[in-house]
């Protein structure tokens, strides 16, 4: 082999491995995006779950604090949204915790002050950790196969 | 009839259903709204909440 062509295979190589090495490094950055997004997510929903067992277990409506549960977890449906990663077939548990927790004793005139362990809070928590588990299966399911 | 439901700070199930459950229990028909009304909205899940009350209503929610 030439001095020439083995300069050729040697440039080849550099060239071979820093396009590797940074497509590689762009899917464990991008992997950790999507984790800290989770992770985000995670710590929204706690926090949302608090003000809807604040609002439920209060002793006079709060049309303030509806309004906030509303707003809240509208947010935090867009932001699962926008998280192509994430969001495959979370619809559903979306939908369901919103229903749980401002379906019934949502209004005004039907408010009436609930216990910690009312069926309505039941359902709030556990359509919380179905939501919860379900961006946890598809981080999994689409990360598994992957060594970075 | 196209409903944008973008742009709005938020819905609850209270008035989704009331809404769009309401319009089935005072006689529209189900297959009529829906082939009358599109819904636009980025939120898959408003979407899906919606055509639930449509075609069960309160009773089943």
């Amino acid at each position: 082999m030439s001095d020439s062509s083995g300069g050729g295979v040697t440039w080849l190589l550099v060239v071979v491995g820093w396009v590797a090495t940074h497509y590689l490094s762009l899917k464990r950055e991008k992997r950790k995006e999507v984790r800290s997004k989770l992770d985000e997510i995670r710590a929204e929903l706690s926090a949302l779950e608090s003000e809807i067992t604040v609002f439920h277990t209060n002793s006079t409506f709060s049309l303030e604090k509806a309004r906030v549960i509303v707003l809240h977890m509208q947010r935090i449906s867009s932001d699962v949204e926008r998280e192509p990663k994430l969001k495959k077939d979370t619809s559903r548990f979306r939908f369901d915790l919103r229903k749980a927790a401002t379906l019934v004793n949502f209004d005004k005139t039907a408010f009436t002050r609930l216990e910690h362990d009312s069926i309505v809070l039941d359902k709030v928590a556990s359509a919380h950790d179905n939501l919860v588990n379900q961006l946890e299966r598809n981080y999994i399911l689409f990360y598994r196969d992957s060594f970075v | 009839m196209i409903i944008d439901l973008d742009d709005v700070r938020g819905f609850g199930s209270s008035f989704l259903e009331e809404a769009f459950g309401g319009l089935v229990r005072n006689g529209f028909g189900v297959e009529e709204l829906k082939k009358r009304i599109n819904f636009v909205a980025f939120d898959e899940s408003l979407k899906e909440e919606i055509r639930y009350y449509i075609d069960h209503g309160l009773d089943e929610a």
